[in-house]
């Protein structure tokens, strides 16, 4: 498909996920340990901030589908605001037509459906927190994963747009590692884990990160999680290595507790959606460029 | 046979006892006599069993019990023959002392030394009860209630013991020891102690064997006294059993190719060319989180029947319960899924196999220990590379894995890593098809009912199609003549004092065994009943003597009855006193109750051959 070398594209491989390492809202940086948000709604009605963009993502999604015109959509989105946008239309341009098998998000306008892995160093906690999130719960007595563990979440955001997450908990053994590209392959969101108490886990972080730009889809986005927040006394890896290593490779970073639950939901709930729905709107942006194209133009006068 | 160096402090010139220091040495002829190389053809090597004892290390009073080992590892110049020597010697003095100990009083203590692997029983040596095979546990210091029942109950998986090593008391009481080690030394796994910590322990194990393989020969067993050490080599990986328990060669044999295969199964073949790559490769991270799969596999060593029968068991359920089962299982085999089966517990509610693809009963023994012992299947659904030893050891299958309630789990097999979403979906197909047609709360309903029991066996041939649910369901009637017999033996057992029984059907790979009952209560007692058929099973299957066609074999805990023809096996455990005419008659009811229920307690239709 065309329509990439019709605009001024700007391919800047390095920077191919930078566009995501901006903040959540209004390009502000994301912090180690966000304040933490009881729920996504209440902050999308109370800011009108990185939420009340996401709805009117799915709003204007609504447009596209029946107003097919790609003038209402770019105003509507206002794409001005994301840096990037275009060099990542150069990747998605071409395969407009995948939406929906090739990409882990994907879906109808109120209904979205991501595809999410979790990798990491054995030990770090990928299980508990997803079972954090999926149930609620923590179980200190550690259990090894085997092979992946697939769980998935819905919830419900408050203009009803439902979020699908499909979650594949991946075992941190080194025998699995060669059978990761089974997991992660056709995932929107790799959440790469380490315990802040062992560097040796964020060591084998950065090496799942290499891993993915080297064998990952080019369009994933990624998350860096430092785990255990809650050992503040044995910290060994800082806040600031984990904002460094993860604004250097274009991921967005948060510090997590699956123990106390601190800022577990805000990892799935706002940083995720919010990434995942900049890449669903460029998604769309596109589409609607195809559809505009072949739609018939008004003769300028 | 040259003496050996460091360590040795006097050596006696030949198997006879001109035994060095020992401490109570009466009996030593004894300890010597019962060392025994096999399977070791060259010349030299039969002078292994050149007894020399190490000085016994009993300071003081209370010593006695644990024998000391020469100087295995310290010896590092000590040739790969002083090492296997000296294991061997000690082991035979560890008998000696071990006898004093049984005749005198002394308290159970054993003093550490040098390293090396005394593995001698010790503390539990005062118990007063006759120790008959299997009486012992495996793990002296296990407290195990007697009051419970369940086989697995009382059983807690997951390593433990990791802070021993060779060189503490407790590791070398332990009554059976496993070791998977590579041909450079390396150790992989072990089942007490820290592997890290063995390294010089392995390493001593791995000269004994290449000792032997550099003379042409390979090393099947060392007998030493009370002890056996088994040996397995599979390529460039060793595995050694070093027991007491008294359990035959070819069974302790039989559960090293297990392990083996179980190794296998996480891994596939396919390891051994990292060891073509790098000889001292160490494989331990690549198996990293599970000893739990192989603690429990060791640990259904001493309940499960299917490791040594090479069969599997099922559930037992209605025919067209099971039917209905196999039939939505055979919907999903023939859209590309290899194998589906639907366990619970151990014992198989319903399996099927796409065309031409048979499941080996090892297989599925060792698949359903793995998924069984990792509670990450229990948590949610799960995708994972698996290899069917027996299948193909050399390539991964993908298997799916859900747990549809507690106890029951469903796996589906194929070959393609990429279909999980169309397993997920076959899988919430057969859930639903399960859930109307209540196989799954039937299949609830047999795990609490239990099922043949030896007090139910029909005492007339009665020409019944008779069925065992119905009567499980509603309390027993019982007839007339079965009370009346049932009163002759005061309560216990079935007719004509049957206690238990295993069927073993041969060409359909599975077998059945009754309940456990009185006065099978203890854990203890089945431990010992199920090493006796264990034994039992290695004699009839001697491929020296020629298979037996029946044995009966009484002692002071119970008669055996065996009886082996081409279409099935059977064993029988019966009162000590029965008596043998009305046993075997017994063993005639018993096959002729499997037959007329087999349609309940087997799988049939599953070989192509049957209908």
């Amino acid at each position: 498909m065309g329509c990439s070398s019709s605009l001024p594209g700007n391919p800047r491989p390095p920077a191919a996920r930078a566009f995501l390492a901006d903040g959540p809202v209004g390009g502000e940086p994301y912090r180690a340990r966000a304040p933490v948000e009881p729920r996504p709604s209440s902050a999308c009605a109370d800011t009108a901030g990185c939420l009340g963009r996401f709805s009117r993502v799915f709003g204007v999604a609504c447009v596209l589908l029946y107003v097919g015109s790609s003038r209402v959509c770019r105003s509507g989105l206002g794409f001005g605001e994301f840096d990037g946008w275009n060099c990542l239309r150069d990747r998605a341009s071409g395969r407009l037509g995948g939406l929906n098998s090739e990409n882990g998000a994907v879906n109808d306008a109120k209904n979205l459906r991501v595809k999410l892995v979790l990798l990491g160093d054995s030990g770090v906690g990928k299980s508990c927190i997803v079972l954090r999130f999926v149930r609620g719960q923590f179980d200190p007595t550690s259990k090894v994963t085997i092979g992946a563990s697939f769980l998935s979440q819905t919830i419900a955001l408050q203009d009803s747009t439902t979020v699908k997450f499909e979650i594949w908990d991946t075992a941190g053994q080194e025998r699995y590692a060669a059978l990761a590209p089974l997991y992660y392959r056709g995932a929107a969101v790799a959440v790469v884990v380490y315990d802040i108490t062992s560097p040796e886990s964020f060591q084998k972080a950065q090496y799942w990160v290499k891993e993915l730009q080297k064998h990952g889809s080019p369009d994933m986005v990624m998350a860096l999680v430092g785990n255990k927040a809650d050992l503040q006394e044995n910290r060994e890896v800082t806040v600031q290595d984990g904002i460094d290593y993860a604004e250097k490779n274009g991921m967005f970073f948060i510090e997590t507790s699956a123990k106390t639950a601190d800022n577990i939901n805000q990892l799935f709930e706002v940083y995720i959606i919010i990434a995942v729905s900049k890449y669903y709107i460029l998604k769309l942006f596109f589409c609607s460029q195809e559809i505009a194209k072949r739609l018939p133009r008004p003769t300028p006068s | 046979m040259s003496s050996s160096d460091g360590g040795d402090d006097g050596s006696a010139s030949s198997g006879a006892g001109s035994g060095p220091v020992v401490l109570g040495s009466k009996p030593i002829e004894d300890g010597f006599s019962q060392l025994r190389v096999t399977d070791l053809a060259n010349g030299g090597a039969a002078n292994d069993g050149d007894a020399e004892a190490a000085a016994a290390e009993g300071s003081g009073g209370r010593e006695g019990i644990a024998a000391e080992v020469g100087e295995v590892e310290d010896g590092g110049a000590a040739s790969a023959r002083a090492g296997g020597r000296s294991e061997i010697e000690e082991i035979g003095e560890a008998r000696v002392m071990w006898r004093s100990n049984s005749e005198g009083e002394g308290e159970a203590q054993g003093s550490p030394s040098s390293s090396g692997y005394a593995g001698e029983r010790g503390s539990s040596g005062g118990s007063g009860s006759g120790s008959g095979i299997g009486e012992e546990e495996d793990e002296i210091e296990e407290v195990r209630s007697d009051a419970v029942s369940d086989s697995q109950a009382a059983w807690m998986p997951g390593k433990r013991h990791v802070d021993e090593d060779d060189a503490s008391i407790s590791w070398r009481k332990r009554k059976k020891h496993f070791f998977i080690l590579s041909h450079s030394g390396k150790p992989i796994y072990s089942r007490y102690g820290d592997e890290h910590k063995l390294a010089g322990f392995s390493a001593t194990l791995q000269a004994i064997i290449s000792f032997v393989e550099n003379g042409g020969d390979r090393v099947k067993l060392v007998r030493a006294g009370k002890h056996q050490v088994v040996f397995l080599v599979k390529g460039p990986i060793y595995l050694v059993c070093i027991s007491c328990t008294e359990e035959p060669y070819e069974s302790l044999r039989g559960q090293l190719e297990l392990i083996y295969g179980q190794m296998i199964l996480i891994l596939t073949k396919s390891v051994n060319r990292c060891f073509e790559k790098n000889p001292k490769f160490d494989m331990t991270p690549l198996l990293g989180g599970t000893d739990v799969v192989f603690s429990s596999l060791i640990h259904s060593f001493s309940w499960n029947p299917a490791t040594f029968l090479h069969a599997y068991t099922c559930l037992p359920l209605g025919y067209a319960t099971r039917q209905a089962a196999g039939a939505v299982l055979q919907d999903v085999a023939d859209s590309g899924v290899l194998f589906a089966i639907l366990m619970c517990k151990h014992k198989v509610v319903s399996l099927v196999g796409a065309q031409k693809a048979s499941l080996h009963p090892d297989d599925m023994l060792l698949l359903a220990n793995f998924v069984m012992s990792s509670e990450s299947f229990r948590t949610s659904e799960n995708f994972s590379p698996i290899c069917l030893p027996r299948y193909n050891p050399m390539a991964f299958l993908y298997a799916y894995v859900h747990y549809l309630d507690v106890e029951t789990y469903l796996m589906l097999l194929t070959t393609s890593s990429d279909a999980f979403y169309h397993l997920k979906d076959c899988r919430m197909r057969i859930e639903t098809v399960l859930l109307k047609s209540n196989v799954l709360s039937e299949v609830q309903r047999s795990m609490l009912d239990g099922g043949m029991r030896v007090e139910d066996l029909p005492i007339d041939p009665l020409p019944r199609s008779g069925s065992l649910l119905p009567r499980l369901g509603q309390g027993r009637p019982v007839t007339d003549s079965q009370e009346s017999l049932k009163e002759a033996y005061a309560g216990i057992g079935g007719p004509a004092g049957l206690w238990h029984f295993i069927y073993r059907s041969i060409y359909l790979d599975q077998y059945v065994a009754s309940e456990f009952s009185p006065p099978f209560n203890t854990l203890r007692q089945q431990k010992r009943l199920y090493r006796a058929y264990q034994k039992m099973y290695a004699s009839m299957h001697d491929k020296g003597i020629g298979a037996h066609k029946t044995q009966f074999r009484r002692d002071e805990h119970y008669v055996l009855l065996c009886w082996v023809t081409q279409d099935f096996e059977l064993y029988a455990a019966f009162d000590p006193l029965a008596d043998k005419a009305s046993a075997i008659k017994t063993c005639n009811r018993v096959c002729q109750w499997v037959k007329d229920v087999e349609n309940e307690i087997f799988l049939l239709g599953a070989s192509p051959f049957s209908w």
